[in-house]
């Protein structure tokens, strides 16, 4: 009798996990979610901004200290950086002349769309953002925020709406490269807002602060789109290559608004 | 009835906390999966003998599904068993009378 019992209860759950199969193999789930999303934005849009507001109430309390500290080195900073500006502007107008001589056409630009997150998922590291299809999305289309830094890729596209894996997805891989130095690696996303950059030869010299942008090796991403800086490099002896833990340049809590490479 | 209803709801909008509220907020880096101590605590805090904590798991887990990118059924799955699991750990084998007093 226990044993028909048992018999019972695991053709019950064996017939349960055959139907979620099937059903997410139809379009069903991706028509259900989109719904419950259209539903929900109003709420989620209310809901992400109050958040946010509270959330930087909170942390300017508890961080006045450190932006006092903060503050001063942005003073300096500023200083250096209207030294650089003046400087750029000169290469700038040399560039152009120079473009000019050799008849070169201006760089394309990106072609881009802007779309507004409206929601993070839950196991982290994929945002939520109120566009999809029917504004023309596809698939592994690339975000990328008002500053030209690398945010992710699109995922998954809804009616209306589109999932995105932000770089610290761990099915998420890009190319790089070390700005000014010729070296090229590959980020890795490690989940949690984590990044390490792999595959750097032991011998080339990377350090601690070197910007990292994309490379347009794979054709995948547009070149030089800011990714993140070098904040711990690890080398160990049995490996041929060298690892570095990465500061991601991109603030999923601080950007509202984000912009769909549509061509590059 | 009333109670399937209203945790229906319940883990509606805990979904909704979750993925657009809670994420602004983090303990030293760590965001806490809200609809996953819910529904441990409804499956600790209900009478053992009890099976509503079931369809909290059921609802929970939708909603978990429906704003995360598994697919559908997944999330129900794990809640039910971690669910079940509980029940039957506490059926066997806990007695704590403060829990009966839920």
């Amino acid at each position: 009798m226990k044993i028909n019992l048992r018999i019972q209860k695991a053709v019950i759950l064996f017939l349960i996990i055959v139907f979620f199969i099937s059903f997410n193999r139809s379009l069903l789930p991706k028509k259900l979610k989109n719904s419950f999303y259209l539903f929900s934005q109003p709420i989620q849009k209310v809901l992400w901004e109050t958040g946010d507001k509270i959330s930087d109430f909170l942390g300017t309390i508890f961080e006045i200290e450190n932006l006092k500290q903060e503050n001063k080195q942005l003073r300096l900073t500023i200083l250096e950086l209207l030294g650089d500006n003046l400087r750029i502007k000169e290469l700038e107008k040399e560039n152009l002349v120079l473009r000019q001589a050799l008849d070169l056409g201006i760089e394309k630009e990106l072609k881009l769309e802007i779309a507004d997150i409206i929601g993070k998922d839950i196991s982290q590291d994929s945002i939520l953002i109120n566009k999809g299809y029917e504004d023309g999305f596809s698939k592994d289309l690339i975000i990328i925020t008002q500053q030209k830094i690398l945010v992710g890729r699109i995922c998954e596209v809804y009616e209306n709406f589109s999932k995105v894996i932000l770089l610290s997805n761990k099915e998420s891989f890009l190319d790089v490269e070390i700005e000014n130095k010729e070296i090229e690696g590959l980020v890795k996303g490690k989940g949690d807002f984590n990044l390490w950059l792999e595959l750097i030869p032991k011998e080339k010299e990377i350090e601690q602060g070197d910007i990292i942008v994309t490379s347009s090796l794979s054709g995948i991403y547009p070149q030089g789109l800011l990714v993140g800086e070098v904040k711990e490099i690890k080398k160990q002896d049995p490996e041929p290559f060298q690892t570095a833990i990465i500061n991601p340049f991109f603030n999923i809590k601080e950007t509202k608004t984000i912009f769909i490479v549509i061509d590059f | 009835m009333k109670k399937i209803l209203f945790l229906i709801i319940f883990f509606y909008i805990i979904s909704l906390l979750e993925t657009s509220f809670f994420i602004h907020f983090n303990f030293f880096r760590f965001s806490p999966n809200i609809i996953l101590i819910f529904q441990i605590l409804i499956t600790l805090f209900e009478d053992p003998n009890k099976n509503l904590a079931i369809f909290s798991a059921v609802s929970a887990g939708f909603f978990w599904d429906i704003f995360s990118e598994n697919p559908i059924g997944f999330s129900i799955l794990i809640l039910l068993s971690i669910s079940v699991f509980l029940k039957i750990v506490l059926r066997k084998y806990v007695r704590i009378p403060i829990l009966k007093q839920f």
